[in-house]
């Protein structure tokens, strides 16, 4: 291959004055503003720029768009390295760095070309049938690692991605004549239009075209151009439209490589809602079938004109045309017309089947019922072998590109994503839409209209009906005659060698015709069988340029037509996309929602840990200088325990119920009943879903007849909120209650240790809320400096504690009025880790932990709330299911290492022996008690409070630890220290 | 207030409020108390769905049964407050949110550019006087068109963190320079 640049004014999209340089493999390239990384390469004469698949053939690029099979290139290093990425759809720019990808240790020198001589051994489906002695997973890593194209990036990428939704009331996808004369339609029908389009400027086909003899392109698409400016149609170039989904959503990528203005944004994801949508997406040609016709300097016909005509790019000196098609005519007076040698036109159709003002450029030879039957060269097109359809002889045509015509496949990939459906036709070799879609039209080549002047009379008329209206039906064709069958014919084949190359279907995927026989042979009929037999179609580029002909083969195979064989949905998105473009800003403080602590300031000043606990960022232990985590909150618990500690409980779940069902709803919500707390009281309470499954827990206080005061867990603040407006508006529809989420509204402190009344009462708490005068489980409504706080008497690490609810924004203030008050007494403050150890040394089950999605109340020793109520409650009904009933549950239940040394994994699996046996249950938390000094656990463990005494092995990761099953709780089995 | 970003004439800005008082208002199908109530404080009943009505403080449409009233005078708040204060009436309570609200007023030109990088386009209040419910990155928020040039953007207050960093992550790429 020998490709050049075309002087000026060849080369409609480059700007001469911007020379840039990029590297290919370490080579200098040099091009100019405009380029895409391929015809750069293919001006400086590369042609060779990859190696396939699975056999590691030498390959070139192949066409001049996003439907690029073979030209794959890593673009960047490190971690901005952009593995198996299409030359011919990336913009070049001064020091990018370009490389082939699947290939070791280098392009020219690739060890695993040596899979071209291995081939027989690897067909369509071969790891069915191959490598299975002694074993698959033998051979399985090294074909993975000789299989793929590139390696992906090994950082965090630093470069910016943007998002931003759009709403129009139509949309356009593709700026070829056809969109923008429903574009202009629309707009001049009143409504407001955006037009999208893939390349850098619009124009399409047409664009290509601007080298025939005669052609007045160029004016025609200046004028469009104008008169979409004047109408205020909002052109959008560089955006590509991956996606269509339901409700006239449509997703597009656009790019901003390639101008010299400083990076700040690199990709944007465009999510484009339209009350209409026309797709005017064009099509791809479709490749001839020959021999070898994977060889570097093999093209599709359409590329080898758009190169000339966009970029000033001679992709060869001597170019043959294999044709199938009218195209393949106006391709070659392209050609000669820019000054680049035709060798000749191979025509496989007689001369009767070509167009009647079809015409070969003069002085360029036509071979009628003529097809290509080899290529000389390896790694570039050196001579091309042309036989006649009905045999005889051959001839060798000196040539360095062939440009293939074999017809067109209208790009319907957006239009299968809506669900459209496709029909055959028999004379151009196409599948077409078969109908509109609700909000959907189809327009020009897309929809299979390829006659200029009705493709436009068609857009029109869409263009000025909005949605609602029925479509007028699409006057497909205008390609004329194209055979579907564009092989070599067995007799044009053996005339030149008894046995001929390989003739590839899906260049990226490497499967050749054979595979295609070979899957018919082995009755994989079906198309969606065939797909994934050979992996036809299923490689990045979804078999743009491939699926018809596969279809095609497997029709003649099976004796079916196109149709009978049928199509697979296209899925989004439409070509590759970058995971960082999707990602979006999604990155770093952006991942995820993170929930801050008002009071954030005093625990970052005494050192907090701060980890994420249920969608909240808060302080797990605070650690001094040479301790670790785990020792922090274990010195964090002792000083509780021997005195009075502070935590920030803030995000734990508050709702406030009201209303005068408030008392009868919240009996439906809990297994415990609330109607009977006195005002002023609190009870514990669990929550089940419909299946009986405890789903959260927490305390429900009674502020006042109608009015209560409901604590979720921290995780399961919002869930609460939605599972109880759920049932109040699709269930107990008839009750008057309001669900007010206060979480937010209300910071809380908690003091808790043997010291928390002192503590308080040293702060200047009101003595009501001292031990003697205020019980546990109750609440009492107060004032701590002028502002009103709510104080519930409770505990969840089975100390004396007191939760303080106070405005949010008072929270910081009061932990350090407290923590200035509790100097004398050795205050301290402990975080989630500390509080982890205390609930499970007393025992007490945290929800997340240790339940799951099959906990019953009963399971974790909360059958008492079940049994003593007599009224129905949410999940009720489900306990009393087979399932519910089966004495073999697992049961909440302690563990202690039998050396009392050993502290178990959380997640190991009990078992009476090794595994692999039936599991008796598992350790759900786990920690050393540093009031015991020895490690503690829960375990959930079949019929587990029948089994305290028994031993039990707990196996984790091959590891085994004896153990005992106990009762509960470990510490204060007699519950005094929570009375202070 | 504290200024995140400030507003040109050609771009706009956001800040953090302080001092501003909000209240929810339930409210049963068919009660006319906290119409009453609002219409004693010299506040304007929203009677329509997406409806923002007022000037300081603003009553805010949020669904058939709630209301969303937000501002930085208190003292008409407060009597709406006490008026419906739990146990004054059955069908309809107000409860104060103040602390748990964060608002970002968002102001300048070009605030519907802005938007278009943060939410849905469909969620974007366009006209004064209108509100919108939409996810933020995943955050439920408010979004209430005061005027053409001010936006409040009403979230729990403990995203506030996160929520800054997004405005601030879209204010570049919505008005940054592309290659």
């Amino acid at each position: 291959m020998s490709g050049y640049r075309l002087a000026a004014p060849h080369g409609a999209w480059l700007d001469r004055t911007r020379p840039l340089q990029f590297a290919f493999n370490g080579q200098p390239i040099d091009g100019f503003a405009g380029d895409t990384v391929a015809s750069a390469l293919l001006a400086q004469g590369i042609g060779f720029v990859g190696r396939s698949f699975k056999l590691h053939r030498p390959r070139g690029i192949f066409s001049c768009g996003v439907e690029e099979p073979t030209g794959l290139v890593d673009i960047g290093q490190g971690a901005t390295r952009s593995a198996n990425t299409r030359a011919t759809d990336i913009l070049a720019r001064n020091g990018l760095l370009a490389a082939s990808g699947n290939c070791w240790p280098s392009l020219r020198f690739d060890l695993a070309a040596v899979n071209t001589r291995l081939a027989r051994f690897l067909p369509a489906g071969f790891y069915y049938k191959t490598f299975m002695w002694p074993h698959w997973h033998l051979f399985e890593p090294v074909i993975r690692r000789m299989a793929g194209l590139g390696v992906a990036g090994d950082g965090a990428d630093p470069e910016r991605y943007d998002e931003v939704s759009v709403n129009t009331d139509v949309l356009v996808v593709g700026a070829g004549l056809a969109g923008m004369q429903a574009a202009l339609s629309a707009a001049r029908a009143g409504r407001q239009v955006m037009l999208i389009e893939a390349d850098v400027q619009p124009g399409g086909w047409m664009a290509s075209q601007t080298l025939r003899p005669g052609s007045n392109a160029s004016a025609r698409l200046d004028a469009a151009r104008r008169d979409l400016a004047q109408v205020g149609v909002v052109v959008q170039p560089r955006t590509t439209a991956v996606a269509l989904y339901d409700h006239q959503l449509v997703t597009a990528i656009e790019t901003f490589e390639g101008a010299s203005t400083p990076v700040v944004i690199s990709e944007r994801l465009w999510k484009i809602r339209a009350q209409q949508i026309v797709l005017a997406t064009g099509c791809f040609e479709r490749p001839m079938l020959f021999p070898d016709n994977d060889r570097p300097g093999v093209m599709l016909a359409g590329a080898v004109e758009r190169y000339a005509a966009h970029y000033g790019v001679a992709c060869g000196k001597r170019v043959l045309v294999a044709a199938a098609c009218d195209s393949a005519y106006g391709v070659a007076q392209s050609l000669v017309a820019a000054g680049i040698g035709v060798a000749a036109i191979v025509d496989r159709r007689s001369a009767t089947e070509r167009g009647r003002d079809v015409n070969a450029p003069a002085g360029v030879q036509i071979l009628h019922d003529s097809v290509v039957v080899g290529i000389s060269g390896s790694r570039a097109v050196r001579s091309v072998q042309v036989a006649s359809i009905g045999g005889g002889g051959w001839q060798s045509i000196v040539a360095d590109v062939v440009a293939s015509a074999g017809g067109f496949t209208p790009n319907v990939n957006l239009y299968s994503q809506a669900g459209g459906t496709l029909k055959w036709r028999a004379a151009e070799s196409m599948f077409v839409p078969e109908r509109g879609l609700p909000g959907i039209a189809v327009v020009g080549a897309c929809a299979g209209v390829f006659d200029l002047d009705a493709a436009l009379s068609h857009a029109d008329a869409v263009g000025r009906m909005g949605p609602g209206h029925v479509m007028p039906e699409a006057p497909c064709g205008g390609v004329g005659q194209v055979p579907a069958d564009n092989q070599p014919t067995a007799a044009a084949l053996a005339a030149h060698k008894p046995k001929a190359a390989k003739q590839f279907v899906d260049l990226q995927n490497d499967v050749t015709s054979a595979d295609v026989l070979l899957a018919a042979r082995e009755n994989y009929r079906s198309v969606e069988h065939l797909k994934r037999y050979t992996t036809m179609g299923m490689a990045t580029d979804q078999g743009k340029t491939s699926n018809v002909n596969a279809l095609v083969l497997m029709g003649l195979a099976t004796e079916r037509a196109p149709q009978q064989v049928g199509t697979t949905r296209f899925r989004p998105p439409f070509k590759p996309v970058t995971i960082n473009t999707l990602v979006g800003g999604r990155t770093g403080d952006r991942h995820r929602p993170l929930k801050h602590l008002s009071a954030r300031g005093f625990h970052a000043a005494r050192g907090a840990l701060f980890e994420e606990f249920g969608g909240w960022e808060r302080p797990a232990a605070y650690p001094v200088p040479g301790e670790d985590l785990m020792q922090a909150a274990e010195r964090e618990t002792l000083e509780l325990r021997r005195g009075v500690g502070l935590f920030d409980g803030s995000p734990l779940g508050k709702i406030e119920v009201y209303g005068p069902d408030a008392a009868a709803f919240l009996d439906l919500m809990y297994v415990g009943t609330m109607s009977t707390l006195p005002v002023g009281g609190a009870r514990y309470g669990v929550l089940l879903n419909e299946n009986g499954i405890v789903f959260d827990d927490g305390i429900v206080a009674r502020l006042a007849p109608h009015h209560f005061w409901v604590n979720t867990t921290s995780g399961g603040a919002d869930r609460v909120v939605l599972a109880f407006e759920e049932w109040l508006q699709c269930e107990y529809t008839g009750l008057r209650v309001f669900i007010v989420a206060m979480t937010s509204q209300w910071g809380n402190v908690t003091v808790s240790g043997p010291n928390a009344w002192h503590l308080l009462e040293k702060a200047g708490f009101d003595a009501l809320l001292a031990p003697s005068a205020m019980k546990h489980m109750t609440l009492r409504e107060s004032a701590v400096q002028g502002f009103a706080v709510r104080v519930l008497r409770a505990s969840f690490n089975g100390e004396l504690g007191y939760e303080i609810n106070l405005p949010a924004a008072r929270t910081e203030a009061l932990l350090q009025q407290l923590w200035d008050a509790g100097q004398e007494l050795g205050v301290g403050v402990y975080g989630i880790e500390a509080l982890m150890i205390m609930r499970t040394e007393k025992g007490f089950i945290h929800v997340g932990a240790d339940t799951d999605g099959t906990t019953l109340p009963a399971d974790v020793g909360l059958a008492r709330g079940v049994d003593k109520k007599a009224a129905n409650f949410v999940g009720r009904r489900s306990l009393t299911r087979p399932a519910g009933r089966d004495p073999d549950r697992l049961q909440l239940v302690g563990l202690l290492p039998v050396d009392r040394q050993t502290r178990l994994p959380v997640g190991a699996h009990l078992a009476l022996r090794k595994p692999p046996t039936v599991a008796e249950g598992l350790v759900t938390s786990s920690c050393f008690s540093p009031v015991l000094q020895q490690p503690v656990a829960l375990a959930m463990v079949k019929r587990g409070r029948q089994r305290i005494g028994e031993r039990l092995q707990a196996w984790y990761l091959g590891k085994m630890t004896e153990v005992e099953v106990v009762a509960t709780p470990f510490f204060d089995p007699s519950g005094e220290r929570l009375h202070g | 207030m504290d200024d995140i970003l400030s507003a040109t004439s050609s771009r706009p800005g956001v800040r953090l409020m302080t001092g501003v008082s909000a209240l929810t208002l339930r409210h049963f199908p068919g009660d006319t108390g906290v119409r009453d109530a609002v219409q004693a404080a010299g506040l304007v009943w929203p009677d329509r769905p997406g409806q923002v009505t007022g000037d300081d403080p603003w009553m805010a449409w949020r669904n058939p049964q709630e209301t969303l009233a937000i501002g930085l005078r208190r003292a008409p708040l407060q009597a709406v407050l006490q008026s419906l204060a739990p146990g004054r009436s059955d069908t309809a309570v107000a409860l104060d949110l103040s602390e748990a609200l964060a608002i970002f007023e968002l102001h300048g030109p070009m605030l519907d550019d802005w938007l278009s990088h943060l939410v849905d386009a469909l969620a974007i209040p366009r006209q004064s006087g209108r509100v919108t419910r939409c996810r933020l990155a995943d955050v439920p928020v408010l979004l209430l068109r005061l005027d053409p040039e001010r936006v409040w953007l009403v979230a729990d207050r403990p995203t506030a963190p996160y929520l800054g960093n997004w405005l601030a992550y879209a204010h570049e790429g919505a008005f940054a320079v592309t290659r």
